[in-house]
């Protein structure tokens, strides 16, 4: 990685690590953020627990987790040549990449958890009724 | 993926919980001979971001002025106020400018005050998560002391060594103090 770019990545770094707002943290480039390395940097430095022990809250991570894989996503000009890179890579060191597919699940998951919480609160009671009429 | 994974199956708190919960948060002063900017003084706190005030006290989260006092300090200027002397900060709050000052700006000695007896105790916290334990009695660095001090009574010069086991100070800090009197007649 070259200084300017290593500098931009410690900013964000420093930016993150005092729980800027995320969406006023300065990013790099998107192009600068697609390289593996950078993700590596990335994750190494941002997100891996077992390097930096004092990490933010997880909802403050997972907020800028998203939108550091939209500013990816948004990075990819050709499919065919970005993506076989970075979004599938055969190396084990590239974790951020590959959350990228587990993001798009995270909206379903989410969404199911969502519902099923007023499912919860309104509608459950039906088929306790049901149940306990049976008993009688 | 394991990371997004495990952020998403550890049932993350609601916005409103996790506001008021207390967390790691580090703040980076750059240092003065730039070595390529990757020399970094951090300073790591446990603290409540969203909480200007509770409990009685206002010491819960590093207030701006003490980020600005801490640039200030960091500066060349800054430093020569502080270097190699002993410093009393008053109302401390989470830490923050006692701990730049003992980690990395070569203070003799310093004694972190607050009037909140809890907030000098989450001082002690946040020193020890900066590796800055007042219990050890090392032979290097910087003696660093806390104390509940209640405002309104005389210091005796020659006591004061005794009572915070640290020579009179050279310099007193203080970064948007605030006596809430209301509290001190309760």
């Amino acid at each position: 990685m070259d200084s300017t770019v290593q500098r931009s990545l410690r900013i964000l770094r420093r930016q993150y690590l005092q729980l800027v707002e995320p969406n006023l943290l300065r990013w790099p480039d998107d192009a600068v953020l697609k390289a593996q390395e950078v993700q590596t940097w990335i994750f190494d430095h941002l997100f891996n627990s077992e390097m930096v022990s004092t990490l933010p809250p997880e909802r403050y991570q997972l907020r800028v987790l998203k939108s550091l894989t939209a500013r990816i996503e948004r990075s990819i000009e050709d499919p065919e040549e970005d993506v076989r890179c970075p979004l599938f890579p055969y190396s084990p060191s590239n974790y951020i990449v590959r959350t990228y597919l587990l993001d798009l699940m995270t909206y379903i998951i989410t969404s199911f958890m969502v519902l099923g919480q007023l499912l919860k609160t309104g509608f459950i009671r039906y088929p306790a009724l049901i149940n306990f009429m049976f008993i009688v | 993926m394991s990371h997004l994974a495990s952020l998403l199956s550890s049932n993350i708190p609601s916005e409103s919980d996790s506001a008021q919960q207390k967390a790691f948060v580090t703040y980076t002063y750059p240092t003065t001979t730039t070595n390529n900017g990757l020399d970094e003084r951090a300073v790591t706190l446990l603290e409540s971001r969203s909480i200007i005030s509770s409990s009685g006290t206002t010491g819960l989260r590093t207030w701006e002025a003490a980020l600005v006092l801490g640039q200030f300090l960091c500066s060349e200027r800054g430093a020569g106020i502080i270097d190699g002397k002993n410093i009393l900060e008053l109302g401390a709050g989470t830490g923050m400018l006692s701990i730049l000052c003992a980690k990395h700006l070569g203070v003799s000695g310093i004694v972190s005050t607050d009037g909140d007896e809890a907030v000098v105790d989450a001082i002690k916290a946040n020193l020890f998560i900066n590796g800055l334990d007042t219990d050890e009695k090392s032979e290097q660095g910087p003696k660093v002391e806390t104390a509940a001090l209640k405002w309104g009574r005389p210091i005796n010069g020659s006591s004061f060594e005794e009572d915070y086991g640290m020579a009179v100070p050279d310099v007193i800090l203080g970064a948007d103090v605030v006596s809430c009197l209301h509290k001190l007649s309760s």
